[in-house]
């Protein structure tokens, strides 16, 4: 399908069936990035350029040192364990299941290694995503450095909207991180048995494949899309500058970390993922040991997938 | 003559009453006022934290609820159908077996009775597994009709009516009816239903209640179409669902859009529950 | 008299069933057969995985092999125990003393219906819609940690979902809240019933008013009490809507506020019939047992 060449590869990845045909198609890519508060930064560093910032946090021994430094000055680093769980895990070379059998991959307990040695040191709480002990950081009083996220969180989930957030007065800067990951996405599909399979086609390759209806769309919606070229063509101009980072264009960042992401992924990630971190959080606040949380894990996987072999 | 009381006097004793009665009335009554003020406030101010005074957000969240992504209406619906179809029928059917208990002596009455004293022990959850299979066979997923028409079998409705005929339908008047030539069935509306109205009254506000806050049941068997769901469940996945949580003006005015209805129901009907409650349980 | 009338009582008595057959059929058709499936169930492997059903193949004990083993079921039964005993305790207590008051005519309590009608209101709020309220009071960033750091009682926010205690007393809290109005409406009712006669003849012995609680009333109650701890623990054997949903389901931390049903929710939403049907079996056995030896109590009482 060389009309899909211009997108970015993971998008075409997730909606490949096992049988290498492809089943959905998008107009949106959602790489994600690193999103500093700009204050902090100057009070910890003197400066919130974002290339600076960036070199200081450009790889997890960094990123940690960073935390260190930041948490001295008493801020948390991140707003909690679950924020960065998402960057290991989309790296992660092992697949949640093979051959139905259970298994972690090393990235993602470097996650809970590290993440536990975070907790305790008072650098990140262990809240739910999305909770309003989550949302604090997202306001001055949070005193919260950084969370990761793509296109929409900046726009749409860091209240921008309202006047007391760190958002609305431009407050966040981006850059790339320690690693690139996705967050979220969303494909279109034709139903089977649909009456108008010409008309829904060519919807879809306007939608996902025109380069100008696609710069469109960033341009209305800041949203980032699956149009290599038109991303690389308005990384560099500004006025697809984004108001909540205080008129930083973070474009050029998400195309690059949309060019890297490798996908893998298998029928029980969410699943996985969800009890993973539900489980961990009694290791971090110290009501089990770290056996004891991966037993729990492995408890509430074979709940959900009977059929799975699990380590005892 | 004078009484010398010992202990406390009287005084005293109401002073602590009242005190203890106001510090219960406010554990009791501070939720409502919690969801009534967060109803009126917006995203942005509830994610600053709590506060006393109402916002000023209620006709837009209200708005919002009523536009969003989850089918309230339907949901409202949905629950006083089921809620209310269930009251009815449970609490005409049970005061029906209680009746037949009671007014007749028969050889099967006394092990009828401890049989049925019996299922009431069995919880709903045991026998879901099996009643959700029922119902898939039945081809009755997704209906209503599997969440009200078990409801005519319900033993602690049944036990209770059973207890209050004992206290307030002597077998004297059901004799005499049936002397002046009155048919059972005739007995039976005309004569004993009236009777029974309060223990009816509270019965019905009961199964009511306890019908329109059923969450385990009906989750299990609207699982499919979001437009015949029932209000807890729809509360239900506001808590897991990350993504409707955007909002939690509307959250809070989903909330208080559920539970107002029963409460107003419940005002009005109070003094059913404070008098009718007591004659029921006092043979318990 | 007693012949002529055994006709008449025949032909009343075809009554009698007549009116119990909705009851019946309804019962067998919607729980007589589920639970006879379900016991039936429990000794298949049977389960979903993805959109692939599993079985049903038949294995014996199993199932009920696999929920022994570790002994889980033994700690969601504990947790059940435990989450209900910590919020009956103070709602019987609470219960008797307003109970005591609003039956005591020498008080003379005033606005008394309305006290009475305020403390059912807490039955009606929806257990989900409670849950969510008191997740959002307690959070870390929340008005109750906010107020108790304030005043200075905590030095940092003490995170209430991330503690044993703290999670079961909630949870605890919340089934008081909402039920002791209830049992305090029944309790008065039984309290009303006792003949005053006796009060009066404490009174003239010189009896003070605890005394007179202890030693007549209470006594007196005990067969409402017993009909109070039967209906609640029936209730807190199946408690589940408080705690399913302040956890979020997963019953953390560790587990440790997990209820039986909890546990068994979880199956039923895998669809694995096999272990819920077990698991549902052993629930049966466990209410059988708890009602058989609270019908003898009761029983013996009355004799």
């Amino acid at each position: 399908m060389d009309e899909l060449s211009n997108q970015y590869g993971y998008t075409k990845d997730v909606m490949t069936a096992s049988d290498g045909s492809l089943k959905g198609v998008s107009w949106q890519g959602c790489p994600g990035v690193l999103i500093y508060n700009r204050e902090i930064a100057k009070d910890v560093w003197g400066t919130d350029d974002p290339a600076e910032v960036g070199a200081k946090l450009d790889s997890w021994d960094k990123y940690y040192a960073a935390a260190a430094e930041v948490q001295a000055k008493g801020y948390l680093m991140q707003s909690t364990t679950n924020d960065s769980f998402r960057v290991y895990s989309n790296n992660a070379s092992k697949l949640w299941v093979e051959n139905d059998t259970l298994q972690i991959d090393d990235g993602i307990m470097e996650w809970v290694d590290k993440s536990k040695a975070m907790v305790d040191a008072k650098q990140t709480t262990t809240a739910d995503l999305w909770s309003d002990d989550w949302n604090k950081g997202m306001y001055p009083d949070g005193k919260t450095f950084c969370y990761f996220g793509p296109a929409w969180l900046i726009n749409f989930s860091m209240h921008a909207d309202d006047a007391e957030s760190v958002a609305a007065k431009g407050g966040w800067g981006a850059c790339e991180g320690p690693m690139g990951f996705y967050w979220g996405g969303t494909w279109i599909a034709a139903a089977k048995g649909t009456d108008n399979p010409a008309l829904i086609a060519d919807i879809m390759r306007k939608m996902t494949t025109d380069e100008t209806i696609m710069t469109d769309i960033v341009k209305k919606d800041n949203d980032f899309v699956n149009n290599k070229p038109a991303m690389e063509k308005a990384a560099t101009d500004d006025s697809y500058a984004f108001a909540p980072l205080g008129g930083q264009n973070p474009l050029g960042m998400f195309a690059a970390g949309a060019d890297k992401i490798v996908l893998k992924q298998s029928a029980y990630d969410q699943g996985c993922n969800e009890e993973f971190q539900k489980a961990m959080k009694n290791y971090f606040d110290g009501n089990a040991s770290k056996e004891e949380a991966l037993s729990q894990f492995y408890k509430a996987v074979k709940e959900k997938y009977p059929e799975l072999n699990v380590p005892e | 003559m004078e009484k010398k009381e010992k202990g406390l006097s009287v005084g005293t004793r109401r002073t602590i009453a009242y005190v203890v009665l106001a510090i219960i009335s406010f554990l009791c009554l501070f939720w409502f006022y919690m969801l009534l003020i967060n109803s009126t406030r917006s995203h942005a101010e509830l994610g600053r934290g709590f506060r006393l005074i109402p916002g000023g957000y209620m006709i837009a969240n209200l708005k919002g609820m009523l536009n969003g992504t989850q089918p309230i209406l339907n949901g409202l619906l949905n629950s006083v159908i089921v809620a209310t179809c269930t009251a009815a029928l449970s609490v005409y059917f049970s005061t029906l077996t209680a009746f037949a208990i009671h007014a007749y002596d028969f050889k099967l009455k006394k092990p009828l009775f401890t049989f049925i004293l019996a299922i009431m022990m069995i919880p709903t959850q045991v026998t879901a597994l099996g009643f959700i299979q029922l119902i898939r066979k039945m081809n009755l997923m997704n209906s209503f009709i599997p969440l009200i028409i078990p409801a005519i079998a319900a033993p602690i409705t049944f036990f209770y009516l059973k207890q209050y005929m004992e206290t307030a339908l002597p077998h004297e008047l059901l004799e005499a009816a049936r002397i002046d030539g009155a048919s059972e069935i005739t007995i039976f509306n005309k004569i004993a239903l009236p009777i029974m109205v309060p223990g009816i009254a509270v019965q019905l506000i009961f199964t009511f209640v306890s019908s329109w806050n059923n969450y385990f049941t009906p989750a299990l068997v609207l699982v499919d179409n979001d437009k015949k769901k029932t209000l807890p469940i729809l509360i239900a996945m506001l808590r897991a669902a990350d993504f409707l949580k955007f909002d939690m003006g509307i959250v809070y005015m989903t909330i208080a859009f559920s539970i107002f209805p029963v409460v107003v129901v419940y005002l009005l009907l109070s003094k059913y529950i404070v008098g009718g409650v007591a004659v029921g349980a006092v043979k318990g | 008299m007693k012949n002529g009338k055994s006709g008449t009582i025949v032909r009343y008595n075809r009554w009698a069933y007549i009116f119990l057959i909705p009851f019946m059929v309804v019962f067998i058709v919607f729980q007589l057969i589920p639970l006879v499936n379900t016991i039936y169930n429990s000794f298949f492997e049977h389960y979903m995985s993805g959109l692939k059903e599993i079985g049903p193949n038949f294995a014996g004990l199993a199932n009920y092999g696999e929920l022994f083993k570790g002994g889980d079921l033994l700690k969601y039964f504990g947790n059940t125990m435990i989450m209900w005993i910590l919020g009956f305790i103070p709602q019987i207590l609470v219960s008797l003393i307003l109970g005591a008051w609003f039956s005591d005519p020498s008080l003379r309590l005033k606005a008394q219906p309305f006290f009475k009608t305020v403390i059912y209101l807490p039955n009606l709020i929806m257990a989900s819609a409670f849950s969510m309220l008191f997740f959002t009071l307690f959070a870390d960033t929340g008005p109750i940690n906010q107020l108790l750091t304030g005043l200075g009682v905590f030095k940092e926010a003490y995170s209430f979902m991330s503690h044993v205690g703290s999670v079961r007393g909630l949870v605890a809290a919340m089934n008081f809240l909402m039920w002791f109005g209830n049992t305090t409406i029944l309790l008065m009712a039984g309290m009303l019933g006792i003949d005053t006669a006796l009060y009066e003849a404490a009174e003239v012995d010189g009896a003070t008013s605890s005394q007179v609680f202890t030693k007549i009333t209470l006594p007196l109650l005990k067969p409402i009490l017993i009909y109070v701890m039967i209906t609640s623990l029936i209730g807190g054997l199946q408690m589940f809507d408080v705690p399913q949903i302040l956890t979020n389901g997963s019953g953390d931390p560790m587990r440790s506020s997990m209820t039986l049903i909890m546990f068994l929710n979880k199956h039923l939403f895998s669809k694995n019939y096999g272990i819920g049907g077990a698991l549902s079996v052993c629930l049966f056995f466990i209410t059988s047992i708890l009602s058989f030896i609270v019908f003898r109590i009761n029983n013996a009482g009355d004799n």
